[in-house]
C-alpha cells in the first residue's frame, strides 16, 4: 500500500517533467512587440522590408546628423549658439564623449549592419527569385558604400591619390559578427566602397521606385571618385548620370522644398509622421530668433554680400535673412530648412554637373561641356552665364563657387576642402590646416577597444 | 459552557483507550486542546508518576510531551499542564519536551505501588546551537549546518523602525551588506551577501518567502521621480518569524543557478503555542532629515554669480538667470530645503491571535502602517493581512495554508534629479520668490495673481519646487498578496512528502496627474499605468532519514520545482485631464492608450541533498541541482550545480579536554553556484516591426537583437572554511569564515563598439574574484537575574576584483548612468575620473593631471584612471542589550569605513556656474586673487574652457569624498510591566519602548548622509553605483514609541 502510493507519486512526477518540458521552457515575447526572425523574414516580403529599414535608418543619418557636422568643420558657419556637442565639433576638439558625434556614428553603421544580415541570410530564404536577389545584394551593397563613404569622410584623414593611403580608416564592416576589430587604412576602405558600388552600379535596375537604382551607383561613383581626385572615373561616372538618367535641374533651384525635385536623383524619403529628428532644424531661422546654426559672416560677404564673387540678384541669396541688421552682431540666418519635414535630395544632378564640370577642367578634357554644366545651374540661379572661352582654371573656379552656393549646409564642403588639400593644395580652414587632429573628429568610447586606435585628442592646437 | 474532550491515550499499536473526559470552562481559559495518540504499554499497574509543568513564567504548560526516555511510553500534559504516567516499578528516565524549550529529564525510582509527584519547569530553548535554522526545502540544528547561514530573528529584525524588512537585516549578520536607500516613503535598501559577482545581472540575493521565489524586481516603473518600486515594502515585517541567509555554496547550492548571490529565506509566523494569544503592538513616531545641504542664502549668492561674470570679463551687473530684477534678487532670500521638509508623522497598528489546538493551529494579523516621511507630501500607508492556518489531519497527513493580502499606497513625490528636495538643492535658487507678490498684469490680462505660485519664464517646474511638489498629484497603490498551500505526507515515519503550490501576485498602480496651470498648457495631464505580475510556484520535496544505532546517521532530500511567472499591462493618457485617470476611462485618441508587453519566464529544477554524521561529530553534506531557465539558450538551457561540505566538532572528541572552550567545529565547503537574473528572451534572434511605414506606403522589419544560443548563467566556484567556537558554556559564540569565489561566465551587457551597428548584446565574458573575511560573536556578558548584558558584534571585509573583461574595455558596460567603470584589477563600479591636481595660484585655473601624472589644464576623458576606494574595507554592526529588572535598553550601531562617495551632484552645485543650480557654501574656499596657494576651489567662472574643457559639469576625483562612518542606528529604552492577571489569563506582555534611529554619526563626509543609494536605472546601475550619490534624499532620523501587549 504504502509503497504504492510513493510510486505513484513518483510517476506522477516524472509524467509531469517528461511531458511538459518544452512547452514550459520555451517562451517567446510578444508578438505585437518583437518575433523570431525566422518567423518573419523568412519570406521575399519579409527579407524586403528588412531591406526597407536600412533605407529608413539611413535618412535617420542625413536628416541633418552627417550634414551639420561636416559644415560645423568647415568655414561655412559661425560658431554654433548653445550647444555644448556642436562647440566640441568647431572648435575641432570633440572628446569620445560627444553624443552629437557618437549618434552620428553609429546609424550608418546600423544601416551597414541590417544590410550585412541581408546579405548573409539571403540565400536561406525559401522562394526567392534569382531576379530580386540580385537586386536586393545590389541594394544592400549600395547601403553599404554609401554609408562607409560618409563615415570615413569624418573619422578618417581625406584619400590621397598616387600614395598607399596607409593613414588609419575606419572599421570595415562586412558581416554581422560582434568581434572587437581594428580600423583599416583609408586605402582599403575605399576599395571596399568602390566594390561594393561598382557591384551596385553593375546589378541595380535601371527602375527601382523610390530605392536606389542604377542612377544612385553612379552618381555615388562619381562623388567618390571625385573625392579620390580621381578625375577621369568621376567624369565618367557624373556623365552616365547626366547623359543618360531621367534627372532635369528644372527651374527651381530649391530642390529641399519640392517633395522630390526632378533633379534628385536619390532621395531619402521622410514623412511627417515618422517623427524623426530633424537636425537641420538647427537652421530653422522661423522658430527661434538666434538658430544655433548660422552662415559664417565671410561666407555670407563673399558670396552674396560685396565680395568679387556676390551677385546681388542670385536666387540662392534668398536663403539667408539678415538678422539684427547694422548691429555689431548682424548675422545670417539660413531659411533653405524652415520646414516641419521635407525628404533628403541625397544625391542630385547639381552635384554631378559640378563633379563633371571640375573633373573635366581639371583634366583639361571637353571645357565646353564643363562650362555649359556650370552654365546650367548659373541660369536656373538667374546670374551671369561662364564666358564659353573660359580657361580651365576659370572653371574650377566657378564650380568651385557654384558648390558653395548650391550644397550650402550639405556638409559636402569641407570633404571638399580636404580633398583639394590631398591633392596638393595649400588649404587652411579657418586658419588650421586641413589635415590637422581636429578636422577629423573623435570616436564615440564605445570604440576604444584594445585592437582600435582611437583618433589623436588635443584637436589642431 | 462548552464540552471538550481531553485524551489520555493509552494503547496498543492500533487502540486507542479513552481514558480520562474532562471538562473545563473556556471562559476561564482561551485555550482549546486536543491532544493525540500516544503509545502505552499496557499492564496491570499501580505504581504512578503525576505532577504539573510549568513555563519560564511559572504558567502551566499543556501539550508537553512527557516520556520514559528511549521509549514509546508517556503521555502529554492536559490543558492545566498536568500529567500522570502509570508505570511498572522500576528505574526510569523521564523525558519532558515541549518544541521550542529545552528538553528537561527526571531519573526516578519507582516501588511497588509507590506515587511520585513531582513539578518540572520547562526554560525556553536559548541554547544558541540547538536553535533550529531555517535551510533551503526543511530545517536543520544549527550545529549540524555546515554552511554558512545566519539567522536574523523576529525581534533582531523588529529592533530598529525600519521602511521595509530587509533594512532590519542591515548590521546583522556578518558579511550582509545592507545599504538603506534614501528618506523617501518606502525606498529599498541594496543587500550585498558576500559581495558582488555581478554586472549586468541583478547582484541582489534571491528573496524565497515561505518557499515562494517572490517577485522582487525593482525597476518595474523603472526610475520615476528618482525613485525605485520597492517590492519588498509590502511584506509586513511583524509576520516574519524569522530571515535567514544563506551565505556559502553549501547552503545555497541548493537554489542552484540562482544561489550565488546569496538567498535570504523569509519565513513567516505560525500558531506556537497551544491555546489562544492576542498581540497587540503600536508604534508611533515622526520623521526629520539627518542632513541639511549647506546652500548659499541670496546675498552670497548673488556675491558668487557676479564675481563669476566679472571673472569671465564681464561689465556691470551680471544678468541674473530667469529674468530676476538684482532688486528683486536682493529681497527674495527663499529657503527651499525648509519648504520642503517638514517632521513625518508616522503610526502602526498591529493586532495578531495566534490560536493553536493538536488539530489546528491558526494565525492572524492585521496591520496598519502610516509611514510619513520627512518630504511634504510623501508617505507609505500599508495595510496587510495575513492568515496561516495548519491542519494535521492524521498522523501522515498534515496541510499548511498560508495567505496574505498588502495593499500599500505609496504617495509619492518627486526627489533627486526629478524635482522636490533635489530641486530645492539644484534648480531652486535663493532669489527666487515661492509665490508673487503682486499681480501681474501684461496686456491687460491678469496672468498672475498675487499669492499665486510664481512660474519662472520657461516653466522649469524645479525652479520652484512647492509649486511642482503641491500641484502635482502622483501615488503608486501596489496590490500584493503571497499564498501558499502545503501538503505533508507521511507515509512511514521518517519518510515525509511535501507537496507545495505557491501564488504571488502582484498589481501596481501608478497614478499621476499635473494640473493645466503646472504644465503651463491649456490642459492637465493624467495617466494610469498598471503592471501585473503572476507568478506560480509548485514543487514536490521527497526526505528520509535513518540511522544505525544513532551512530550513523542518514538524510536524503530530493525535490522537483517549476516556477513559471507572468507580468503584463497597460496604461492610459488623459489629455484633458482635471484628476487622476477615473476607472472606466477610454481615450477619443487610440494611441493615448497602450499595453505593456507580456513577459514570462520560467526555471524547472531538480533537486537533491545528502546528510550524513558519524555521532554528530564527523559531518558530510552534499547538495546538487540541475536548473532549465527560460531565460537561455538552446546550449545551456540545463545547468548542474553540486556543492559539497564537511563539519568536524573537534570540541567532542576524546582529546578535547578543554573546560573554557567547550565547543569548537570546523566546516569547509565547496560548490558551484549560479546567478540567472536577467531580462527575458535575451538569446533569440528577435525582429521588431516599424511603427510606422518607410515613404508612407513601406512596411519594415529590422533586427533588434541577434541570437545567441550560447547565453548562459553565471557560474560561481566557492570555496569557504569556517569555525565556530562556544565558551564557558557558549556564553561566548565566536564565529569566523573565510570565503573565496571565483566566477566567471559572467553577463556582460557589452555596449558594443557602434561599428557593428548594434547598440548593446549580452555575452558571458566577465570574470570577477570575491573573497573576504567575516567575524562575529555573541557574547552574553552578564547572566544576572537582574541584570543582563548581551553584545553581539560582526566585522566583514570583502574584496571584490574583476580579472577578465574579455576583450572590451573599461567603458564596455552599458546600462551604467555615473563615471564608474568596469576596471579589471578593481572593484565592479570602479570610480574612473580625471584626476584634479589643485588650482594654479597665478590664474586660478583648475589643474588636473593626465595620463602619466602630468599637470595639465585641459581635461581630457582620456586621462581618466580608476581612482579611490568604491568598496568599504570592512563593515559591520554591533548591538548592545542591557536588562536591569523591567528596564531594557540596547543601542545598535553600524559602521563602514574605508570607502569613497562620489558626491556627483556637487560638479553642478561647486563646479562652472550654471544659470539655474544652486551654489553650495564650500566655494568660500575658491581662488579670488593670483597668489593664492591653498585654494580648494578654482575661480569661478561661466565658461567652460577656463576649466580647460568643451564641456561643463565635468567628472573629476575632485568630487570624490571620504565616506567613512560610524553611526547610531538605534537607541532603545523600553520597561516590561510586570504580568496581570486577570483569573487564569491577563496580560502577559506589556512592554513600551522609546527609541531613536540614526541619532548620531560619525563621519568627514562633506556631503549629506554618508549612508547613501541613489536611485538606479537598471540593475547594471544597481551594480555599477553603489557609492554615488546625487541629488539623493538623506536617510530619517526617527523618534518613536512603541506599545506592545499581549493577552
Amino acid at each position: 500500500m504504502k509503497s504504492n502510493k510513493i510510486y505513484f507519486l513518483l510517476l506522477l512526477a516524472s509524467v509531469i517533467i517528461n511531458t511538459s518540458c518544452n512547452k514550459i521552457l520555451d517562451f517567446e515575447p510578444d508578438p505585437r512587440d518583437r518575433v523570431v526572425f525566422s518567423d518573419t523574414i523568412n519570406t521575399p516580403e519579409g527579407l524586403q522590408e528588412l531591406l526597407v529599414s536600412c533605407y529608413d535608418v539611413s535618412t535617420n543619418a542625413y536628416y541633418g546628423n552627417q550634414q551639420n557636422v561636416d559644415e560645423l568643420l568647415s568655414d561655412n558657419l559661425n560658431p554654433p549658439n548653445s550647444n555644448n556637442d556642436y562647440n566640441e565639433v568647431y572648435i575641432r576638439n570633440t572628446i569620445f564623449f560627444n553624443t552629437t558625434v557618437g549618434n552620428f556614428y553609429q546609424e550608418p553603421y546600423i544601416a551597414i549592419f541590417r544590410a550585412n544580415v541581408l546579405l548573409e541570410r539571403m540565400n536561406t530564404i525559401p522562394g526567392l527569385t534569382s531576379q530580386d536577389s540580385i537586386r536586393m545584394t545590389a541594394e544592400s551593397r549600395f547601403m553599404r558604400g554609401f554609408n562607409h563613404f560618409e563615415i570615413v569622410n569624418l573619422f578618417a584623414q581625406p584619400f590621397v591619390p598616387n600614395s598607399d593611403n596607409s593613414q588609419l580608416g575606419i572599421v570595415i564592416k562586412e558581416n554581422t559578427t560582434f568581434d572587437p576589430l581594428p580600423r583599416s587604412s583609408v586605402g582599403q576602405v575605399y576599395d571596399f566602397i568602390l566594390q561594393d558600388l561598382l557591384y551596385a552600379e553593375e546589378n541595380l535596375p535601371v527602375d527601382n521606385g523610390i530605392f536606389a537604382n542604377k542612377w544612385a551607383a553612379d552618381a555615388m561613383l562619381a562623388r567618390v571618385y571625385f573625392q579620390m581626385n580621381d578625375f577621369e572615373n568621376a567624369a565618367h561616372f557624373a556623365s552616365l548620370v547626366i547623359d543618360n538618367g531621367p534627372f532635369s535641374i528644372g527651374a527651381n533651384y530649391d530642390r529641399w522644398s519640392q517633395g522630390v525635385s526632378s533633379e534628385n536623383i536619390f532621395t531619402l524619403f521622410v514623412e511627417q509622421s515618422d517623427g524623426r529628428t530633424n537636425l537641420f532644424a538647427n537652421y530653422r531661422s522661423d522658430v527661434v530668433e538666434v538658430p544655433t546654426l548660422v552662415a559664417f559672416e565671410d561666407y555670407y560677404f563673399e558670396l552674396y554680400g560685396n565680395g568679387p564673387l556676390a551677385n546681388p540678384n542670385d536666387k540662392r541669396k534668398d536663403w539667408f535673412e539678415i538678422r539684427l541688421p547694422a548691429t555689431p552682431v548682424e548675422f545670417y540666418a539660413c531659411t533653405k530648412f524652415n520646414m516641419d519635414f521635407f525628404n533628403i535630395p541625397y544625391l542630385h544632378l547639381t552635384e554631378m554637373l559640378l563633379i563633371r564640370s571640375e573633373s573635366l577642367a581639371e583634366m583639361g578634357n571637353n571645357l565646353g561641356t564643363a562650362i555649359s554644366d556650370i552654365n546650367q545651374l548659373r541660369t536656373r540661379a538667374e546670374i551671369a552665364l561662364l564666358d564659353a572661352g573660359t580657361p580651365a582654371d576659370g572653371i574650377i573656379e566657378a564650380a568651385r563657387t557654384e558648390r558653395k552656393k548650391e550644397m550650402f549646409g550639405e556638409g559636402r564642403w569641407v570633404n571638399d576642402l580636404k580633398r583639394r588639400g590631398a591633392l596638393g593644395e595649400d588649404i587652411m580652414v579657418r586658419g588650421v590646416p586641413y589635415d590637422c587632429n581636429g578636422m577629423i573628429l573623435q570616436f564615440p568610447v564605445s570604440e576604444n577597444t584594445s585592437n582600435f586606435i582611437m583618433n589623436p585628442s588635443g584637436g589642431c592646437n | 459552557m462548552t464540552k471538550i474532550i481531553s485524551v489520555y491515550g493509552t494503547l496498543t499499536e492500533k487502540n486507542i483507550i479513552f481514558r480520562h473526559v474532562k471538562t473545563y470552562n473556556m471562559i476561564k481559559r482561551f485555550t482549546l486542546f486536543i491532544s493525540f495518540g500516544f503509545l502505552f504499554i499496557t499492564g496491570v499497574s499501580a505504581q504512578t508518576i503525576a505532577g504539573k509543568v510549568l513555563d519560564e513564567n511559572k504558567e502551566s504548560m499543556p501539550g508537553v510531551s512527557v516520556l520514559v526516555d528511549g521509549t514509546t511510553t508517556g503521555t502529554v500534559t492536559d490543558v492545566d499542564g498536568y500529567y500522570e504516567i502509570k508505570l511498572n516499578p522500576g528505574k526510569y528516565n523521564i523525558k519532558f519536551s515541549f518544541i521550542g524549550y529545552k528538553d528537561q529529564f527526571k531519573s526516578i525510582n519507582l516501588t511497588s505501588g509507590q506515587t511520585k509527584k513531582f513539578d518540572v519547569q520547562l526554560l525556553p530553548e536559548t541554547e544558541i546551537l540547538d536553535e533550529v535554522v531555517v535551510i533551503g526545502y526543511g530545517t536543520a540544528k544549527k550545529r549540524d549546518i555546515t554552511g554558512s547561514i545566519s539567522k536574523v530573528s523576529s525581534k533582531e529584525l523588529m529592533t530598529v523602525p525600519t521602511p521595509s524588512f530587509e533594512t532590519g537585516l542591515q548590521g546583522q549578520a556578518a558579511g550582509v551588506q545592507v545599504t538603506q536607500g534614501s528618506g523617501l516613503a518606502g525606498s529599498s535598501s541594496i543587500v550585498r551577501v558576500r559581495g558582488l559577482s555581478s554586472i549586468s545581472a541583478s547582484g541582489d540575493p534571491l528573496y524565497v518567502v515561505d518557499g515562494i521565489p517572490i517577485t522582487q524586481n525593482q525597476f518595474i516603473t523603472g526610475n520615476s521621480g528618482a525613485m525605485n518600486n520597492n517590492p519588498l515594502a509590502a511584506i509586513n515585517p511583524s509576520d516574519i518569524e524569522s530571515i535567514e541567509i544563506l551565505k556559502d555554496a553549501a547552503a545555497t547550492g541548493i537554489y542552484g543557478a540562482r544561489g550565488a548571490n546569496g538567498v535570504i529565506l523569509v519565513t513567516t509566523k505560525r500558531a506556537k503555542n497551544k491555546g489562544l494569544k492576542i498581540d497587540f503592538y503600536t508604534r508611533l513616531g515622526g520623521s526629520e532629515p539627518t542632513a541639511k545641504l549647506n546652500v548659499v542664502n541670496n546675498k552670497e549668492y548673488l556675491q558668487l554669480y557676479q564675481e563669476a561674470w566679472e571673472n569671465d570679463g564681464g561689465v556691470g551687473r551680471a544678468p541674473l538667470p530667469n529674468l530676476i530684477s538684482w532688486e528683486d534678487a536682493e529681497n527674495t532670500n527663499t529657503d527651499w530645503l525648509d519648504l520642503m521638509t517638514r517632521t513625518g508623522f508616522k503610526q502602526l497598528y498591529s493586532l495578531g491571535a495566534q490560536y493553536k489546538t493538536n488539530k489546528i493551529g491558526l494565525y492572524a494579523n492585521y496591520t496598519y502602517d502610516n509611514n510619513q516621511s520627512y518630504l511634504i507630501k510623501n508617505s507609505f500607508v500599508r495595510n496587510s493581512g495575513r492568515i496561516n492556518f495548519d491542519w494535521n489531519t492524521s498522523k501522515k497527513i498534515t496541510f499548511q495554508f498560508s495567505t496574505s493580502l498588502s495593499s500599500g499606497v505609496n504617495n509619492r513625490v518627486d526627489n533627486g534629479w526629478s524635482g522636490g528636495l533635489g530641486a530645492a538643492m539644484s534648480q531652486a535658487l535663493p532669489i527666487y520668490p515661492v509665490y508673487y507678490q503682486e499681480d501681474v498684469i501684461e496686456n491687460n490680462d491678469t496672468i498672475h495673481k498675487k499669492g499665486d505660485f510664481w512660474v519662472p519664464p520657461n516653466n522649469a517646474q524645479g525652479a520652484n519646487p512647492l509649486r511642482q511638489v503641491e500641484s502635482k498629484q502622483w501615488n503608486s497603490d501596489e496590490l500584493r498578496s503571497i499564498n501558499n498551500f502545503t501538503v505533508n505526507y507521511m507515509p512511514i515515519h521518517n519518510l515525509n512528502f511535501a507537496l507545495s503550490a505557491g501564488y504571488d501576485y502582484m498589481r501596481l498602480n501608478q497614478n499621476l496627474y499635473e494640473p493645466a496651470e503646472l504644465l503651463g498648457q491649456d490642459d492637465g495631464f493624467a495617466n494610469i499605468t498598471q503592471n501585473l505580475i503572476n507568478n506560480v510556484n509548485v514543487s514536490i520535496v521527497g526526505d528520509y532519514s535513518w540511522n544505525t544505532d544513532g551512530v550513523n546517521n542518514f538524510k536524503v532530500l530530493a525535490g522537483w520545482e517549476y516556477q513559471y511567472k507572468h507580468s503584463d499591462g497597460n496604461w492610459t493618457n488623459w489629455r484633458t485631464a482635471t484628476g487622476f485617470v477615473p476607472k472606466g476611462f477610454e481615450p477619443l485618441d487610440p494611441s493615448d492608450k497602450g499595453i505593456i508587453f507580456k513577459n514570462e519566464e520560467s526555471f524547472l529544477s531538480f533537486f537533491g541533498r545528502f546528510n550524513y554524521n558519524f555521532k554528530h561529530k564527523y559531518y558530510i553534506d552534499a547538495t546538487a541541482r540541475i536548473d532549465a531557465s527560460s531565460k537561455f539558450g538552446a546550449n545551456f538551457k540545463y545547468g548542474f550545480f553540486p556543492t559539497v561540505s564537511a563539519g568536524w566538532i573537534i570540541s567532542d572528541e576524546n582529546f578535547w579536554t578543554s573546560k573554557a572552550v567547550n565547543y569548537l567545529k570546523l566546516k569547509t565547503g565547496w560548490g558551484i553556484t549560479g546567478n540567472a537574473a536577467i531580462p527575458n528572451y535575451l538569446f533569440l534572434d528577435l525582429v521588431g516591426f516599424s511603427q510606422r511605414p518607410y515613404a508612407g506606403e513601406d512596411p519594415f522589419l529590422f533586427p533588434t537583437q541577434i541570437d545567441n544560443p550560447n547565453l548562459k548563467w553565471e557560474t560561481s566556484n566557492n570555496f569557504d572554511i569556517g569555525i565556530e567556537l562556544g565558551v564557558l558554556e557558549n556564553r561566548l559564540l565566536f564565529e569566523l569564515s573565510y570565503y573565496k569565489r571565483w566566477s566567471r561566465d559572467v553577463l556582460l551587457n557589452v555596449s558594443l563598439p557602434r561599428y557593428n551597428g548594434f547598440g548593446n548584446f549580452w555575452d558571458n565574458v566577465a570574470k570577477i574574484e570575491n573573497s573576504g573575511i567575516e567575524f562575529n560573536f555573541t557574547a552574553r556578558i552578564i547572566e544576572h537575574d537582574k541584570f543582563q548584558w548581551t553584545s553581539v558584534f560582526n566585522i566583514a571585509h570583502n574584496d571584490n576584483k574583476i580579472t577578465s573583461i574579455g576583450q572590451w574595455s573599461e567603458d564596455a558596460v552599458g546600462g551604467g548612468t555615473n563615471d564608474t567603470r568596469v576596471v579589471v584589477g578593481h572593484p565592479v563600479g570602479t570610480n574612473f575620473l580625471v584626476r584634479y591636481y589643485g588650482v594654479d595660484p597665478e590664474s586660478g585655473r583648475p589643474i588636473y593631471l593626465d595620463i602619466d601624472g602630468n599637470q595639465t589644464f585641459d581635461w581630457d576623458p582620456k586621462d581618466r584612471v580608476p581612482v579611490g576606494d568604491v568598496l568599504p574595507t570592512v563593515v559591520g554592526g554591533w548591538t548592545n542589550t542591557f536588562t536591569i529588572g523591567n528596564w531594557g535598553v540596547s543601542f545598535f550601531i553600524t559602521y563602514s569605513l574605508g570607502a569613497n562617495i562620489y558626491d556627483s551632484s556637487s560638479k553642478r552645485q561647486l563646479g562652472v556656474v550654471s544659470d539655474d543650480w544652486v551654489m553650495r557654501t564650500e566655494l568660500f574656499d575658491r581662488w579670488t586673487t593670483p597668489g593664492q596657494s591653498d585654494k580648494i576651489y578654482p575661480r569661478l567662472t561661466r565658461d567652460v574652457a577656463t576649466y580647460g574643457s568643451s564641456t561643463p559639469w565635468i567628472n573629476t576625483d575632485l568630487w570624490l569624498k571620504d565616506g567613512d562612518y560610524m553611526r547610531f542606528k538605534n537607541l532603545a529604552v523600553s520597561y516590561n510591566f510586570p504580568r496581570i492577571k486577570i483569573g487564569n489569563g491577563g496580560i502577559s506582555n506589556f512592554k513600551i519602548t522609546a527609541s531613536v534611529t540614526n541619532f548620531l554619526t560619525f563621519t568627514n563626509f562633506e556631503g549629506l548622509d554618508p549612508e547613501i543609494a541613489r536611485d538606479f536605472e537598471n540593475a547594471v546601475d544597481r551594480n555599477m553605483s553603489p557609492n554615488i550619490t546625487f541629488l539623493t534624499s538623506p536617510q530619517e532620523r526617527t523618534y518613536n514609541i512603541a506599545i506592545n501587549l499581549s493577552f
